[in-house]
């Protein structure tokens, strides 16, 4: 027998004592790896906009519309090399809930997005099949769509029904923009009887064009019309459409309590867990296991207890977020960053657990300590 | 003359801020494979010795040699690598390891061993046997009797094979039955395997199994008696 063993076996000596830091740490956990994923997911669609992609808007707001002929005066502006247009549709699939959707320009949606990879022949059947729609992989293997599947989309914004028929399915390296469905435009005009406003165009830069001049220029041709643009970086348009800042800012804060309760829980299980010990842990120093010996049994107990509760935490998060989507709009991808950063402070915990009991177990003597119990 | 184990001189133990004096001034020697009681009414400084003597405590002045090696005299750490090795302690109050089989209490002074396994669980199979644990060696220290527990608490004294055994009350929370079996078995561990004891009790009649009895009160050691070998292990009568 060793001290892990010994530690494994103090551990099931008080079940409700252990089972209580362990529901803490492990429910504590789970909310961080949670609130982490929403920051990483954000970050990584943040971090990976295409710094040669411009997003054309209404200057007064995003949700007002622009004209579609815009798209082609875009276009002829010198250092554009793609403009495609786009308008959100806001629909849901029956049973499924709701994602981002939107109807585009078959023929230049891959021009803008030379990230997304579709296999060539699935681009193609899109591009024919006015119905056709193309999805994410991550929304095709959430929903557990097939190709050539019927999709139907109710809009609360359009006030009509969409049947699709899903043509292709594209990947992208960011899993969040892997959830998005995009249908022909036309084929929403026909839907609607009558031609559709543009919610925004995605223009695509040539390599060496300055995008500052682009943007100026595109924001001069509209100048003084009744539907004037903002063009700006991608970035700062969906920086703008979600107030990442203050979002990240408030999940932030939210950690604060949540890594204090995984703290709590570890201190609070040891510092009891000793002091129920006192006599024998006094006994333990009479045969001679002295302060180093102490301290690694203490410490076995509370890191097992951690690490077992970050990674039920942490592993629990990760299969929760998998088979119940929090958000249409996020991935919710748990990094395994993720669950190493939830462990690695679930152990930092485990480890502060035992400084005060420790303490006070070193500040007592053994007489002091043979009294006890 | 047998070599003398453990030497104290002049041993004084005061008790601040009180200022209570639970040993003043008490000089004994305990020869090797000597079987020592030390009694005396309750506050007397029975327990308080054995402590010093074990290096659990440390005097106020005064010295103590075992095997002429001043231990009040070492630093924490050394001072606790020592007792691991010279000295096991049985308590009054049993303290085993709820969550331990009895072969995995006894075998707890091991864990600072550097005997490898086969070793290890070797030295715990004989010490279980000596003191007739063998059978339940697997059991949990719930299941046995409170003799049973004492015995591997014994176990566990026994088992870094110290050359000191120190027994403070080992049989104040045992009836009549298991005090004698408990008894006997302490007096087995001297007379059969040569352990130097010293054990501190309030019972003359427990003290009577000794070779040696030293009487303390109020801290002084006021006499010693040297009892004849027939009289150790003769059934005793208990007060």
């Amino acid at each position: 027998m060793g001290y892990l063993s010994l530690a494994r076996r103090n551990i099931t000596r008080n079940k409700k004592l252990t089972l209580g830091a362990l529901a803490g740490i492990s429910i504590a956990v789970f909310l961080l790896v949670t609130l982490r994923t929403i920051v990483t997911d954000h970050a990584s669609t943040f971090d990976r906009t295409d710094p040669s992609r411009l997003v054309v808007s209404n200057r007064i707001s995003a949700v007002f519309q622009l004209p579609e002929q815009y798209g082609e005066r875009i276009r002829r502006i010198p250092g554009v090399e793609a403009v495609s247009a786009m308008n959100w549709y806001r629909g849901a699939a029956p049973g499924k809930g709701t994602f981002f959707n939107a109807a585009c320009d078959p023929e230049t949606l891959l021009q803008v997005y030379p990230e997304c990879q579709i296999p060539q022949e699935q681009a193609q059947a899109f591009i024919k099949d006015q119905r056709g729609a193309i999805a994410g992989r991550a929304l095709v293997e959430r929903f557990g769509w097939q190709l050539g599947q019927p999709v139907k989309l109710n809009s609360t914004l359009h006030y009509s029904t969409l049947d699709l028929v899903l043509r292709g399915v594209y990947s992208n390296p960011n899993e969040s923009e892997e959830l998005n469905l995009f249908f022909h435009e036309r084929y929403l005009e026909e839907v609607m009887g009558q031609p559709v406003e543009v919610s925004y165009f995605w223009v695509r830069a040539a390599p060496q064009a300055s995008l500052e001049q682009i943007a100026s220029a595109i924001d001069a041709q509209f100048r003084g019309t009744s539907a004037e643009t903002r063009t700006e970086p991608e970035g700062a348009f969906r920086g703008r459409l979600v107030p990442w800042a203050n979002i990240k800012k408030w999940l932030l804060w939210m950690s604060i309590p949540i890594i204090a309760t995984i703290f709590l829980c570890s201190m609070a299980a040891m510092t009891v867990a000793a002091r129920r010990r006192q006599r024998e842990l006094a006994v333990l120093k009479v045969l001679g296991l002295e302060g180093k010996s102490i301290l690694i049994l203490l410490l076995g107990e509370s890191l097992m207890i951690a690490l077992a509760g970050a990674l039920i935490g942490s592993l629990g998060a990760w299969a929760f977020h998998r088979a119940v989507p929090v958000s249409p709009m996020l991935a919710f991808h748990v990094t395994p960053e993720t669950i190493l950063f939830s462990i690695g402070l679930a152990l930092l915990a485990g480890l502060a657990g035992v400084l005060l009991p420790f303490y006070r177990i070193s500040r007592t003597t053994m007489i002091e300590g043979l009294r006890q119990g | 003359m047998r070599k003398e184990l453990v030497k104290i001189e002049s041993l004084t133990r005061e008790f601040k801020p009180e200022g209570i004096k639970a040993l003043d001034n008490v000089n004994l020697v305990v020869e090797e494979g000597e079987f020592l009681a030390l009694t005396g009414p309750s506050g007397s400084g029975k327990s308080t010795l054995l402590k010093i003597v074990g290096g659990v405590d440390r005097p106020t002045s005064g010295r103590v040699l075992l095997d002429g090696v001043a231990i009040n005299e070492m630093g924490d750490g050394a001072l606790a690598a020592w007792r691991h090795r010279n000295v096991g302690f049985i308590f009054r109050t049993i303290d085993l390891v709820p969550v331990l089989t009895v072969r995995e209490n006894v075998a707890l002074p091991l864990l600072l061993s550097k005997l490898s396994r086969q070793q290890k669980r070797a030295r715990v199979d004989t010490v279980l046997e000596l003191v007739g644990l063998a059978e339940h060696k697997d059991s949990s220290p719930r299941k046995l009797s409170g003799e049973q527990q004492q015995r591997a608490a014994i176990a566990r004294a026994l088992v870094m094979e110290p050359p000191l055994i120190l027994a403070d009350e080992p049989t104040g929370e045992l009836d009549a039955q298991a005090t004698e079996e408990i008894l006997i078995l302490l007096g087995q561990l001297h007379s059969d395997w040569g352990k130097t004891l010293i054990l501190a009790t309030h019972d003359e009649g427990v003290a009577r199994y000794a070779r040696t009895i030293s009487r303390l009160n109020k801290g002084v050691s006021v006499e010693a008696e040297t009892l004849g070998v027939g009289r150790v292990y003769g059934v005793p009568e208990f007060s």
